[in-house]
C-alpha cells in the first residue's frame, strides 16, 4: 500500500502528484478541456479506454519499478529521526473515592463534594430524564435529549450493582486534542479534530497521550465517560463519529457496560460503565471465597478475598471504541486505554514476599500497582498527509495501514532503563496491521524475552523466546526482558518483521536486517522503539525518588504463575465461519453443481454460525443464545478465504485454545487463554469458553477494524439463570436492541436466528464440522 | 476545473517521458482538502434517460446523497437491496429529489444500457424523475467512480451491499447496511442533515421491574427473521401484492416439494422451464425471484414460517394491517397495497405519507 521509505524522491514526489493530478487529469476529462484522443496520443490511455498503467496515474496501476501497487505516498516526517524523543508513559489516572448513600431502595455512589457530579446510579438517569416527562436531566449543552446516553430501564441498570458497588470514580471526557498535540516535538502539531482522545475530568482539550487506568480485583469503578466531541457530526478531521460507545477489552462486565450492544452516545452526553472486577466463574467456584489467589491486594500488605476462580484472573486489558461501523476510525483517532488489573498473585510489588504474590518485576514504592518496571506499551500505526496531518481512508475497506508506527501515540520514541528485569504489556493496537516483534542489540543479537501472559492472562508456565508470535490487532502480550546482562550504554531495538502490502492480511515476515535496511516492501518493518541502558531513572511511582542500576532487582518470574484449565468434553459446539454468503450452491435437480450451476453473486461477508447463511450484521439479530451460564461451550472459528485473515476476538469470556484443526500450533498458543485469535489463511481454530455471572448482548467479531466494520461481526445473548439470587432476573430473558439517538433511545425487538438458538426445535448442539477446504 | 494553461503545460509535457509529465505539475498544498470534484472527480456517468452528467458537480454538489452499486444481469443481490432501498426511498418521501438524490451506478456498465435501467427500475415501481437516478457509463470511467467511492471488490459479484452516505456541504461521508435494520438505515441518511431530529417516541421499558416485558421471552420464532430480512422487501402476507406475489396462503396452493425446491434455486428452476416457476416469471415480468443462498434447512424454517403466519391469518385477509410482522420497518405496515390488482407490480415510489 505504501512505497517503502528508501524509495527514490522522485518516486515519492511521483506518487504524491499522481494522487492529486490522477483526479485533474479525469476532470478536465469529463468537462472537454482535453480529449479522450488526446490523452491516447500522450500514452495516459490505452486504446480500450482505460488508464494507462503509467505510474501513479490509474489507481489500478503497477509501479514502473515494481511489480507492485503504486502505493500511496509515504507519511512526511519532516527529517526526524527514529529514537529522538523519550516514550512517553500512558496518562496515569488518579480515582475519587465514592461513598454509597441510600435513595428509597436504591443504593447510589456519590462522588466528593466540590465535584460538581451526579452521584451514579444503577439505573440510568435517561430514566429520570423521561419520567421527569423530560424537563430534568437533559443535556444541558446540546438542549437536546437525556444527559445520560446509557439507554432507559431495567435492560440496561447496573447488574449485580449492590454486590459489585463502586468504590472509586473516574471522569475522563473524549475531547479534541489541543493545538500543541504532535506525535513527536519535531513533527506537524495536530490541527482540532484530527485526534480525539482523553483528558481527566469534565475538560475539553487533551493534551497528554492515551490514559492507564489501575484497577485491582475487588474495588469495582465506576467509569464516568463524558463526550466532549463537537456537535456537529461532520467537525471530524476527515474520519471518525462523533458518536461515541467505549469497550473494557476483555473485563468480566455486565452487557450494558461492555460497549458493544449497540449502545452509543451523543456529544455532551456522558455514559456510566460499571466496571465492576468480577471475577470470572464468581457463581460456581470459590463461592465462599477462602481460596487467597482469588483476590486484589487491600492496600496494606494485605489481601481482599473475592468470588471466582483464581486461574481466570486477568492482568493486561485494555478499552476503545466500539461504536457499529464507526469502531477502525474512532479507535484510531485516539479512544483507547489501557488497564492493568491487579491480584493476589499479580501484585505490581516484586517485593512482598506472601506465598501468593508472585513478584513479578513492578516496583516496590507503592503496596500494589507499581509501574517503574512495568510499562505498557501501545503500538499502533499512523499516515500522515503531505502536511503532516493524521490521515485514514474512510473508502477503503478492505483495511487500513498507516506508515508510521507509533508507541504509545508517539513516533518511534527511546526508553531509558536499568540493567535489571523489566515487564513489557505489549498491546497491537492497529487498525489491520498485523505485527511480530524480536530484540536485537546493535550487533544483531537477539535479546531474549520470557512470555508470562497472553491478551492479559498469565501463562502456567512462562517460557522464554527469541521471536514473539505474531500479534494480530488487540492481541496483547506481556513479557519480562532481563537487561541485567548489559552495559550502561548499550541500546537494545525492538524491531517488526511482519509485511503488509494491503489490509486483508499481512503478506510474510522478513529477517531483522531486511527489516531496518528497507528492503522489505513495508515501510512499517523494522526498529521502532530503542531501550538505552543507563545507570539510574526517575521513579514515576514516586516522584522524585530515584532508582540507581547499583540496586538489586529483587523481582521474580516464577516458574508457575497460575493452574491450567482442562479441556473437557462440551455440552454443545458450534460452527462460527468469518465468510461469504453461500458461494457454491447444489442444484436441487441434479444434487450436483458444475457444471449445471448458474453463475451466483457472492453474498456480503459476515460471521455464520452452525451454517446461517443471511448473516449481515444487523445489531438488531441475534446469530446465538446462551441458554444458560456455566456450560461449557467448544468453539470452532472458521475462515476459510485465501488471502484474508482474521483476528476473532470473543466480548465478555477468554477461551482455551485446543487446536487449529489439524494445522501446528505455537507452543505460546497451546492451551493458552486468550480473547483474540489469529484464524490464518484457510484456517481455524478452536476454542472452549464458558459464559457466566451476567446477562445480556454481547458481540464476537473480527478485530481487523475495518473489517469489523464491514460486518464481521455476530451478537450473541447471555441469559441468566432466574434461580441464581446474584444475577439479574431481566437478562434471564433476550434483551431488546437499542436504538440512540441525540433525542433519547428507543428500543426494537431482536430476531433471533435458528442456528443458533438451543431451543430452537431443529438446533443441532454438535453440528456437522466438514474439513478445511 | 484546471485552467487551460495547466492543459497547456501536460500537452508540452507529455512531449517528455510520461514521469517527467507527472512531476512538472503542481502539488496542491492545503492540508486537508474538502473532498470536492478532486476527490471524486467530473467523469461522466450516464442516466437511465441517456442524459449525461459530471459525478461531483451534477449528483453530489451540495445534495446529501447515497450511492449503492447494482447490475442489471444480477437478479440476486441486486435485486434484493433494490427493493430494500424502495422501501427507504418511500420513507423519505418527497425529501427524495428535494435534498436527498439516490443513485444506483451500474458495475457492468458494457452490458446496463439506459433502457436496461429504465426497465430495471420499473421493476421496482422507481420513479427515477423523483431523485432517484440509475448510472451506466464507460467502464473505465466506472472503475475509478467505484473505487473512490469505496466499492473496491475484485469483481463485481462481490460487491458490497451496503449503502455510501454522504453530505457534499460538510463533507461527511459514511456507511450503513442496506441488509440490516431498514428504520436505522433511513435514520442514518436522515441524520446526514444536521438540522433533523429524530421524532420523539412513546417512553419505553421504564419499568423497574426485574421481570421482562412478555415479548421477549423466547418462543420458536423460526423462519420470522429470514422472513423480514429476505423475503418483507418484495412480498406481502395477506397484505397484497408488492413487487411479487402476496404470501398468504402459499403452503396451501404449493407443493411443499416444490416450495423447497424453489425457495433454494429459483433461477435454476426458471432456467428448466419448471411450468410454475415459468408462469410466475411471467406474471411479475420485471422482478425475478432471486437466488438468495437458502440452505435446505432456511427453506424449510421459511416454509414452517409462512404456514404459521397464515394460521393466523384468517380474520386478517378481512383486515389486512395486521398481517405485517416485519420488526425492522415497524410503523409502516403494507398499509396501502391490499386494493392492488394482484398481477400487475405496485408503483412503489409514488406514494404520498
Amino acid at each position: 500500500m505504501y512505497l517503502p521509505f528508501n524509495a527514490s524522491r522522485r518516486r515519492q514526489r511521483e506518487a504524491q502528484n499522481a494522487r492529486n493530478n490522477r483526479a485533474e487529469i479525469v476532470k478536465a476529462l469529463s468537462t472537454g478541456e482535453v480529449s479522450r484522443r488526446e490523452l491516447m496520443k500522450w500514452g495516459i490511455f490505452t486504446a480500450t479506454g482505460a488508464l494507462a498503467n503509467v505510474n501513479g496515474l490509474s489507481p489500478f496501476a503497477t509501479s514502473a519499478w515494481a511489480q507492485e501497487d503504486t502505493g500511496v505516498p509515504l507519511s512526511p516526517t519532516f527529517g526526524v529521526q527514529p529514537f529522538t524523543q523519550p516514550l512517553k508513559r500512558l496518562d496515569l489516572q488518579t480515582p475519587e473515592t465514592l461513598t454509597p448513600i441510600m435513595r428509597g431502595g436504591e443504593i447510589d455512589v456519590a462522588f466528593p463534594a466540590g465535584t460538581g457530579e451526579l452521584a451514579g446510579r444503577r439505573m440510568s438517569y435517561h430514566t429520570d430524564y423521561l419520567m421527569s416527562g423530560r424537563l430534568m436531566y437533559g443535556n444541558a449543552t446540546t438542549g437536546r435529549g437525556p444527559l445520560e446516553g446509557r439507554p432507559p430501564g431495567a435492560y440496561f441498570a447496573h447488574q449485580r450493582w449492590a454486590e459489585y458497588l463502586p468504590q472509586k470514580g473516574y471522569v475522563m471526557s473524549l475531547v479534541p486534542t489541543a493545538p500543541t498535540w504532535g506525535f513527536h516535538p519535531d513533527l506537524p502539531v495536530q490541527e482540532e479534530n484530527k485526534v480525539w482522545t482523553f483528558c481527566k475530568g469534565h475538560g475539553t482539550q487533551a493534551t497528554t497521550k492515551p490514559p492507564l487506568i489501575k484497577i485491582r480485583y475487588g474495588e469495582p469503578v465506576l467509569f464516568r465517560h463524558y463526550n466532549g466531541l463537537p456537535e456537529q457530526e461532520s467537525k471530524n478531521g476527515g474520519f471518525g463519529s462523533h458518536s461515541q460507545s467505549t469497550h473494557n477489552h476483555n473485563a468480566h462486565n455486565a452487557s450494558a457496560s461492555d460497549g458493544a450492544s449497540n449502545a452509543h452516545f451523543f456529544p455532551g452526553q456522558f455514559y456510566d460503565y460499571h466496571w465492576s472486577t468480577t471475577l470470572a466463574r464468581a457463581d460456581t467456584i470459590n463461592k465462599t471465597m477462602t481460596d487467597r489467589r482469588a483476590s486484589g491486594p487491600d492496600g496494606n500488605g494485605g489481601l481482599v478475598h473475592v468470588k471466582g476462580d483464581y486461574r481466570e484472573l486477568q492482568s493486561s486489558l485494555w478499552f476503545h471504541d466500539h461504536r457499529f461501523f464507526y469502531t477502525a476510525e474512532n479507535v484510531y483517532k485516539g479512544h483507547l486505554g489501557a488497564i492493568n488489573m491487579y491480584s493476589g498473585p499479580d501484585r505490581g510489588n516484586e517485593v512482598l514476599n506472601d506465598g501468593v504474590n508472585k513478584r513479578l518485576p513492578s516496583g516496590s514504592l507503592l503496596d500494589w500497582g507499581n509501574i517503574d518496571f512495568d510499562v505498557n506499551l501501545v503500538i499502533s500505526d499512523a499516515g500522515l498527509d503531505e502536511e503532516g496531518q493524521y490521515f485514514f481512508d474512510i473508502f477503503n475497506t478492505d483495511g487500513f495501514l498507516g506508515d508510521l508506527m507509533m508507541v504509545n501515540f508517539g513516533y518511534k520514541p527511546f526508553m531509558e532503563v536499568l540493567p535489571r528485569k523489566y515487564r513489557f504489556r505489549l498491546l497491537n493496537a492497529c487498525m489491520s496491521r498485523f505485527i511480530r516483534l524480536q530484540l536485537r542489540t546493535a550487533l544483531g543479537d537477539a535479546v531474549p524475552m520470557t512470555l508470562i501472559a497472553t491478551d492479559g492472562n498469565l501463562l502456567p508456565r512462562p517460557f522464554s523466546l527469541n521471536l514473539l508470535d505474531t500479534m494480530g490487532v488487540a492481541e496483547r502480550f506481556d513479557i519480562v526482558v532481563d537487561f541485567s546482562s548489559f552495559a550502561v550504554g548499550q541500546r537494545i531495538n525492538m524491531i517488526n518483521l511482519i509485511t503488509h502490502t494491503s489490509g486483508r492480511g499481512p503478506k510474510g515476515q522478513v529477517n531483522y536486517k531486511v527489516a531496518d535496511n528497507g528492503r522489505s516492501g513495508d515501510p512499517a518493518t523494522g526498529s521502532l522503539l530503542q531501550f538505552r541502558i543507563v545507570d539510574s531513572v526517575e521513579s514515576v511511582d514516586v516522584p522524585g525518588v530515584t532508582h540507581y542500576a547499583s540496586q538489586p532487582d529483587p523481582s521474580q518470574v516464577p516458574g508457575r504463575l497460575t493452574d491450567q484449565i482442562p479441556v473437557v468434553e462440551p455440552t454443545r459446539v458450534r460452527l462460527i465461519e468469518l465468510r461469504r454468503g453461500q458461494e457454491n450452491p447444489i442444484d436441487p435437480a441434479t444434487g450436483d453443481c458444475n457444471p449445471s450451476c448458474m453463475r451466483r453473486e457472492i453474498y456480503p461477508w459476515s460471521m455464520r454460525v452452525n451454517g446461517d447463511n443471511l448473516g449481515g450484521f444487523n445489531a438488531n439479530h441475534i446469530s446465538a443464545l446462551v441458554p444458560k451460564p456455566g456450560e461449557v461451550e467448544h468453539w470452532v472459528l472458521r475462515n476459510p478465504s485465501s488471502g484474508w485473515d482474521h483476528p476473532v476476538h470473543l466480548h465478555f469470556e477468554e477461551g482455551v485454545t485446543i487446536d487449529r484443526g489439524g494445522k501446528a500450533m505455537s507452543k505460546t498458543e497451546k492451551l493458552a487463554r486468550k480473547d483474540v485469535w489469529r484464524l490464518g489463511e484457510a484456517g481455524e481454530v478452536r476454542m472452549q469458553v464458558r459464559f457466566g455471572e451476567y446477562g445480556g448482548a454481547y458481540v464476537s467479531h473480527c478485530h481487523n477494524t475495518v473489517h469489523e466494520d464491514s460486518a464481521m461481526i455476530m451478537r450473541f445473548d447471555i441469559l441468566t439463570d432466574p434461580n441464581n439470587p446474584y444475577s439479574s432476573r431481566t437478562h434471564s430473558a433476550v434483551m431488546p436492541t437499542p436504538n440512540p439517538t441525540p433525542e433519547g433511545v428507543t428500543y426494537t425487538t431482536p430476531e433471533l436466528l435458528p442456528e443458533g438458538n438451543p431451543f430452537d426445535p431443529g438446533f443441532q448442539p454438535f453440528p456437522v464440522i466438514p474439513p478445511l477446504p | 476545473m484546471p485552467h487551460a494553461s495547466t492543459i497547456r503545460r501536460w500537452t508540452a509535457a507529455a512531449l517528455l517521458a510520461a514521469t517527467a509529465l507527472l512531476t512538472a505539475l503542481a502539488t496542491r498544498g492545503d492540508a486537508a482538502p474538502k473532498r470536492d470534484a478532486g476527490y471524486f472527480t467530473n467523469l461522466p456517468l450516464v442516466t437511465q434517460d441517456g442524459e449525461m452528467v459530471a459525478l461531483y458537480d451534477d449528483l453530489i454538489k451540495d445534495r446529501i446523497v447515497v450511492f449503492n452499486f447494482i447490475y442489471t444481469d444480477c437478479n440476486d443481490l441486486c435485486s434484493f437491496t433494490t427493493a430494500r432501498m424502495a422501501q427507504i426511498a418511500d420513507w423519505l418521501g418527497d425529501r427524495v429529489g428535494r435534498d436527498i438524490f439516490l443513485y444506483s451506478i451500474s458495475l457492468d456498465p458494457a452490458n446496463d444500457t439506459p433502457e436496461k435501467l429504465r426497465a430495471f427500475a420499473a421493476g421496482f415501481g422507481i420513479d427515477t424523475d423523483a431523485g432517484w437516478t440509475f448510472l451506466t457509463g464507460d467502464p473505465a470511467d466506472i472503475d475509478v467512480i467505484r473505487f473512490k467511492l469505496g466499492e473496491r471488490g475484485d469483481t463485481k459479484y462481490d460487491h458490497r451491499s451496503d449503502m455510501l452516505i454522504g453530505n457534499d456541504r460538510l463533507d461527511f461521508w459514511r456507511r450503513t447496511s442496506v441488509m440490516g435494520s431498514l428504520k436505522v438505515a433511513t435514520q442514518n441518511i436522515l441524520q446526514m442533515d444536521p438540522d433533523w431530529r429524530a421524532p420523539i417516541a412513546p417512553d419505553m421499558l421504564t419499568e423497574t421491574g426485574d421481570r421482562p416485558a412478555t415479548d421477549f421471552i423466547i418462543s420458536d420464532r423460526r423462519g420470522e427473521a429470514m422472513f423480514v430480512k429476505v423475503c418483507a422487501a418484495c412480498h406481502t402476507i395477506g397484505s397484497g401484492v408488492k413487487f411479487g406475489p402476496d404470501l398468504a396462503g402459499v403452503t396451501l396452493r404449493r407443493n411443499p416439494d416444490w416450495l423447497l425446491r424453489y425457495l433454494q434455486a429459483p433461477d435454476v428452476m426458471l432456467r428448466d422451464g419448471d411450468p410454475t416457476a415459468v408462469a410466475l416469471n411471467a406474471r411479475y415480468p420485471a422482478v425475478k425471484m432471486p437466488f438468495m443462498g437458502l440452505t435446505e434447512t432456511d427453506a424449510a424454517d421459511l416454509i414452517f414460517y409462512l404456514g404459521q403466519q397464515f394460521d393466523g391469518l384468517d380474520s386478517a385477509l378481512i383486515t389486512p394491517t395486521a398481517a405485517s410482522h416485519d420488526h425492522a420497518n415497524h410503523d409502516h405496515a403494507f398499509h396501502d397495497h391490499s386494493d392492488v390488482p394482484q398481477t400487475a407490480p405496485h408503483d412503489h415510489g409514488k406514494h404520498d405519507h
